[in-house]
């Protein structure tokens, strides 16, 4: 415990560095409500032409809240270490990074968490709460349950172990191909659409869904918004955890091998 | 006549040295390539998706979408290929004095600037719209006489020059501000717009996008001349606006941009 906390102020960086970049931050929003605009008019425009009220299990309201919901998600499982690392590779920062007597993974993971702390404590978690009351009294929509919380936050933070892991085993690639750019727009595109961030995994063919059930995007995106939305069952969101935090251990076993391959070719570099 | 061939000698000078940084990281460069296709070919699997759904969307059929959604990224990679350096002006060429640069050598400033970089990317976004237009042609049996292959170059021409001048005009912001692009890249995301028909937005979204910023008519109003059978009269008015709106977005763009030169000497002296 002790000689984490010598990685604090590495977290109060990256809480920090979101402070600073506050104009950054503010277009980001404004994408993201872009985003919801052109969505909102897009469903409005496909559920008026549809000739039944409820497509693939949502009707328009549920929709319209799985949107919202899923961009949330999708903002606070919002992971840059791939760019870091690429950064640090090209600047050469990296190797004055190694030298020091602190872990560079425990280093940028710390880091990484600040940037989500101060992302749901400024603006995620309000826009959250204040969301859920507003649709509560305008829309009569019912609360989430107390259990359904708790499993959204659960399955959030599984969520981001996932994307962190990926993330760095991608950077670790990137020693190799120095492709950080190209790498995390792949990741990005991928991600963003078998996760069920642009639409929900209802809409797919039954046999892809058998597919993402097992591949590790559905769970980040897809998972937290429905359980959230109360649309699975205590089994279905046992299932899903269950589906998650298989793929963390693997995920962070990989991390493991490549990290140690990484730093053995580096040290011979040294040499 | 000859001002113009020695431009064209200058940018062919500008694009060789490009082409050797673009290509220093080729792994990068292709793998960048392909994400941007996924992106699009994703982008059709969900109107795909939806369209299993529903026989159309507000009358559009699956491949009218198909065509505005192709259609769009005619301009949008054309300007993306030649004027990707207002980026670059918006993003930190005023804090690193590239401006200087180009108000000391004998030619036009925005000629300089815009030649100087040319950005390979943009021609994934130009060819994945070629061949979605084409194949959503096809599919609507859209025939195209001489005129309509005019006309479809035309438009695609001036609705990058709308791009092109809205970011002009933002990207010029920053002679006054240093920097702009974070405003920038808010303004541009409007582009994500012009993927589907007007008619699906309120009337405000709609005016906003016909006569505020006017992506509207670098998307689904050029796309409306080859959607729908119009009278000749209604083709006319679909080109002569879209020429016209280029011509005046950009003559609004460029006396900003001249404007911010003359606040940027003032400063810099």
């Amino acid at each position: 415990m002790k000689s984490l906390l010598k990685y604090l102020p590495f977290y109060r960086a990256g809480y920090q560095s979101f402070l600073a970049y506050k104009f950054e931050v503010l277009i980001w929003v404004f994408g993201d409500f872009v985003f919801l605009l052109i969505t909102y008019f897009l469903w409005n425009a496909i559920y008026q032409s549809s000739p039944n009220d409820v497509i693939n299990g949502f009707n328009f309201q549920e929709m319209v809240i799985y949107i919202f919901i899923a961009r949330i998600v999708t903002d606070m499982i919002h992971v840059e270490l791939l760019w870091i690392i690429g950064d640090d590779i090209k600047t050469g920062s990296i190797a004055m990074q190694l030298i020091k007597p602190i872990s560079y993974r425990t280093r940028l993971f710390a880091q990484s968490f600040g940037q989500m702390g101060a992302f749901v404590s400024i603006i995620a978690g309000p826009i959250l709460i204040i969301g859920t009351i507003l649709l509560h009294y305008a829309l009569n929509i019912p609360y989430p349950s107390f259990l359904g919380v708790i499993l959204f936050i659960v399955t959030v933070i599984l969520a981001y172990f996932i994307l962190l892991y990926l993330d760095f085993i991608l950077g670790m690639v990137a020693f190799k191909t120095l492709a950080t750019f190209g790498i995390g727009n792949l990741k990005g595109a991928i991600i963003n659409f078998l996760s069920g961030a642009l639409i929900p995994l209802s809409f797919f063919p039954l046999w892809a869904q058998d597919i993402f059930h097992f591949l590790p995007f559905s769970s980040v995106i897809y998972t937290p918004t429905m359980i959230l939305m109360g649309k699975y069952n205590i089994d279905m969101a046992i299932n899903a955890i269950i589906i998650q935090i298989i793929w963390v251990i693997i995920l962070m076993l990989c991390a493991n091998f490549v990290w140690k391959k990484v730093e053995k070719r580096l040290v011979v570099q040294g040499g | 006549m000859d001002n113009i061939k020695r431009y064209l000698k200058l940018y062919k000078i500008f694009i060789g040295q490009q082409l050797k940084t673009q290509m220093a990281y080729p792994i990068d460069f292709l793998l960048g390539m392909t994400s941007f296709l996924l992106t699009e070919v994703f982008g059709i699997v969900f109107l795909n998706l939806v369209f299993s759904n529903i026989p159309s969307l507000n009358g559009y059929t699956f491949e009218q979408l198909l065509f505005i959604y192709g259609f769009i990224l005619i301009p949008k990679g054309l300007d993306h290929i030649f004027t990707d350096n207002l980026w670059i002006m918006a993003n930190n060429g005023v804090v690193k004095g590239d401006i200087d640069r180009y108000l000391t050598r004998p030619i036009n400033p925005l000629m300089h600037l815009l030649m100087e970089r040319f950005q390979l990317d943009g021609t994934g976004e130009l060819i994945t719209g070629l061949c979605i237009v084409t194949y959503a042609s096809i599919a609507l049996n859209l025939n195209y006489n001489l005129i309509d292959i005019i006309v479809l170059i035309i438009l695609s021409l001036f609705g990058a020059l709308i791009i092109t001048s809205i970011k002009l005009i933002f990207a010029s912001v920053s002679l006054w501000t240093k920097r702009s692009v974070a405003l920038m890249n808010l303004i541009y995301s409007l582009l994500e717009f012009g993927k589907y028909p007007l008619s699906i937005f309120n009337k405000s979204l709609q005016f906003i996008l016909m006569f505020i910023i006017p992506f509207a008519f670098a998307s689904s109003i050029p796309s409306s001349y080859f959607l729908s059978e119009n009278s000749l009269n209604h083709e006319l008015v679909i080109v002569s606006s879209t020429v016209l709106v280029a011509i005046i977005t950009f003559s609004i763009g460029y006396f900003i941009f001249k404007q911010g030169l003359k606040a940027y000497e003032s400063a810099g002296s």
